[in-house]
């Protein structure tokens, strides 16, 4: 079937290629590895050690050990060989810490796109190279085709799953050395591939969450993390900055936050915004979860760094399609955007990515949002606060 | 593939095979019946306990026939430490994990452990034994051999201060027996094993010297006088018995070879050794390559053909930092570099010279990898800008 062909057009991945795929354990990972070996390359199996789950009896997330056990059957199948290799000290560092760090300053991480970009397109790139490996795979659903620039990145083909949104941040020149294989399969015809091969993980339920903290637990995990970032207890005000109940802490807050504000009774409000440095978050009416457009810093470029004015699609969640948008300014490390309805729920700490059709043209971290609450003022407002070079946040 | 993974396991000996399938042809029978086919087994069994007994100069009655070094090593020191609340434990922090676990078990339930320190090398003083010691000191527990190093202790001289204070002395010679010559009479209980030496997984024994009580693990059975019960695991001994017995490489040759590799090794450049020159296992190098994880060595060299090991691993199969490393003053970084190298009967020089020739080209590939995750793994890099990557010590990327 074409839809397991990796592109043929890509550099560097002719058949004999060593190329070293990250098994998860999971369905996706292990069809991709059987996809290259029917396709002649030089396959080589290795899981990720990110975690110490696979030491406790951690039954869900990933580095379980059953999950280690799933992704060696599945090499031996394939008659590849395996190694599962420590990250712990990356991953702890490049995306755990982290996470504690951003929710403790009153923003909310990603820590599966920090992943991607420190660890999984970074460290594991470079275990890959020390094993003689000229590319790597994984099993996201993503595409890359090769374009007048280098790699382009493409969103995957089945738009549920599509993961093209938390690789925005890989260097393009891994991205150029990296192959997904399943990118143009939707889930059903993965885990039909699986099956018709007999991968004893074809049924295997998909993970859905983040890897070291299941989210009801975020915040006692934040809690608990040693950090130099202090906890910031504070004070719940409305938009007249009255003060409606006192909380244990902004890093329990999100913004279009509704739930679990214990503030019940009244017309549904929301979190509007989070002062960390005085501990005040803010709530009100949906309305004010309303922005025109966004500020993002620490931008990566998989594409000639938009002009203003280009228009893009944006994506501030990894949940729904783009917002149709235009670019207000543009370099190297940051960019402004506004949408054209605007957009809900800005979260500073999260990725804004854009796009242009399927194709992403890079992406950055949200710093802030534009024109927030001021919804009917003019856009050309706007726009020029958009513009303003000043986009560090502090 | 060149099998340089000896102190892991070894190959199990022509020997060994060849007795244990004779055994396992011609013997039907349960060691504890009363028939012919029972006595057969039980006169193998017993042949095979005075062989074993004989190798390292005990009795026959001194032998406790077990699952292997592990058991051996529990049985040692919980059956020695009964009532662990405030008994005193002296230990070399660069034992086994089979001791260490007991160990930190025994400590939960109220022992009080004095680790002993090491040097450099990885080698403990007698007179820090002797310093160690108190009234209450129920059990000396210190490996004869150092798996992951090779470091060889002074047996002769720790047995004479625990002997002098009236102390029991254990000694885990699971790495020593077959390289070393073994003299259990200096000790009060000696932990062997048979697959390292070429006898079959999943049997070892106990050396207990007479008079020492010993409170089995197990219940329900007189065999091994009760301190184990259970059917006995008569073809393992057997196996044990043969690879004992069988011709052993010498410990000059092996030496030879063992330095004609580290010759090999040190001429790729930036390497520490390890492993002690003298008093050192025969069979064993352990080395780090500056900047090199000892995983993705041990992964490349197996890409190559060539089996090698780190110190110590996950039950997942990933590396950990050595303790044995940490022991002897390494830093993390380093004790996650080592790698070992082990020997056996069956290597050649033509062996040590190809994986020679594997390591440099695999140490040369790794070293011209931009490392974005320092080894320390403190903070990844910022987006590389050189592609050598000589900044190890990369910033941390900022968000604020």
């Amino acid at each position: 079937m074409d839809a397991s062909t990796p592109d043929a057009r890509r550099p560097a991945t002719d058949p004999g290629t060593r190329i070293v795929v990250a098994m998860s354990g999971g369905v996706d990972s292990s069809l991709a590895a059987a996809l290259l070996v029917e396709q002649g390359y030089d396959v080589i199996g290795v899981s990720m050690r990110l975690w110490e789950g696979s030491d406790e009896a951690t039954e869900s997330g990933c580095c379980s050990l059953d999950d280690f056990l799933d992704a060696r059957r599945v090499a031996e199948q394939l008659g590849i060989p395996f190694y599962v290799m420590d990250f712990r000290a990356a991953f702890g560092s490049a995306v755990v810490d982290q996470f504690v760090t951003e929710y403790r300053r009153g923003r909310t991480p990603n820590p599966c796109a920090r992943c991607n970009q420190f660890v999984k397109f970074g460290a594991f790139w470079d275990r890959a190279r020390e094993l003689g490996a000229t590319a790597i795979a994984t099993g996201h659903y993503a595409r890359t085709t090769a374009g007048p620039e280098g790699a382009e990145l493409q969103c995957g083909v089945d738009a549920d799953k599509d993961q093209s949104y938390f690789l925005f941040a890989v260097d393009c020149e891994v991205l150029a050395r990296t192959l997904f294989p399943i990118g143009a399969m939707t889930k059903a015809a993965v885990r039909a591939e699986a099956a018709r091969r007999g991968l004893p993980v074809a049924a295997k339920p998909d993970s859905q969450e983040v890897c070291f903290a299941p989210r009801s637990t975020y915040a006692a995990f934040v809690e608990r993390r040693p950090s130099a970032e202090p906890l910031r207890p504070g004070v719940i005000v409305d938009d007249g900055g009255a003060e409606l109940a006192r909380h244990e802490g902004v890093h329990r807050f999100t913004i279009g936050q509704r739930h679990g504000l214990g503030i019940g009774g009244g017309a549904p409000r929301y979190v509007t915004g989070i002062d960390a440095e005085r501990g005040v978050v803010r709530v009100g009416a949906a309305a004010g979860v309303m922005a025109d457009g966004l500020v993002a810093t620490e931008a990566n470029w998989l594409a000639p760094i938009p002009r203003p004015g280009t228009r893009v699609g944006v994506k501030i969640r990894s949940r729904g399609a783009p917002l149709p948008a235009r670019i207000a300014r543009a370099d190297r490390q940051s960019f402004s955007v506004i949408a054209d309805d605007g957009m809900r729920a800005v979260t500073p700490g999260q990725a804004a990515v854009l796009y242009d059709g399927a194709r992403v043209l890079g992406g950055g971290w949200i710093v802030s949002a534009v024109g927030a609450v001021s919804r009917s003022g003019d856009l050309q407002v706007a726009m020029a606060s958009a513009a303003r070079p000043d986009d560090q946040a502090s | 593939m060149i099998y340089l993974d000896h102190n892991a396991t070894a190959p199990l000996r022509r020997e060994a095979r060849e007795a244990m399938l004779r055994h396992l042809g011609a013997t039907v029978g349960n060691a504890s019946s009363a028939h012919g086919g029972g006595r057969a087994a039980r006169a193998a069994l017993e042949r095979g306990r005075r062989d074993l007994a004989a190798a390292v100069g005990g009795q026959p009655s001194e032998v406790v026939i077990t699952s292997g070094g592990t058991e051996s090593n529990n049985l040692a020191l919980f059956g020695s430490v009964p009532e662990p609340q405030d008994a005193h434990l002296v230990v070399s922090p660069i034992e086994h994990a089979s001791v260490l676990g007991p160990v930190r078990e025994l400590e939960r339930r109220g022992a009080q452990v004095t680790w002993l320190s090491v040097d450099g090398e990885g080698r403990i003083r007698p007179d820090d034994v002797g310093a160690a010691l108190r009234p209450e000191t129920a059990l000396v527990s210190i490996g004869w051999a150092n798996n992951e190093i090779g470091t060889v202790q002074p047996i002769a001289g720790i047995s004479a201060v625990c002997r002098a204070r009236g102390v029991r002395l254990h000694v885990d010679a699971a790495q020593a027996l077959g390289k070393l010559p073994v003299d259990a009479g200096l000790v009060d209980l000696c932990t062997l094993s048979a697959h390292k030496l070429g006898g079959p997984i999943g049997v070892g024994a106990l050396i207990v010297r007479r008079g020492m009580t010993l409170r089995p693990l197990c219940f329900g059975g007189e065999q091994e006088r009760g301190r184990r019960p259970g059917t006995e695991n008569v073809a393992g001994v057997v196996g044990f018995a043969a690879a004992l017995a069988a011709r052993a490489a010498s410990s000059a040759e092996l030496t030879a070879l063992r330095e004609r590799l580290w010759t090999g090794v040190a001429a790729i450049g930036e390497i520490r050794r390890y492993s002690p020159v003298t008093d050192c296992l025969p069979n064993t190098l352990n080395v780090g390559f500056s900047g090199v994880r000892g995983e993705a060595l041990v992964a490349a060299l197996d890409l190559e053909g060539v089996a090698v090991s780190v110190g110590s691993a996950c039950a997942a199969g990933s590396a950990e930092p050595s303790h044995v490393l940490r022991a002897i003053g390494c830093n993390d970084a380093e004790a996650a570099g080592g790698v070992r190298f082990s020997l056996g009967c069956d290597t050649t020089e033509a062996e040590i010279d190809a994986a020679v020739a594997a390591v440099r080209r695999v140490i040369d590939r790794i070293r011209t990898v931009a490392d974005r995750s320092n080894l320390e793994g403190a903070a990844p890099s910022a987006p590389r800008v050189n592609p050598i990557g000589i900044a190890r010590t990369g910033s941390r990327p900022t968000v604020e």
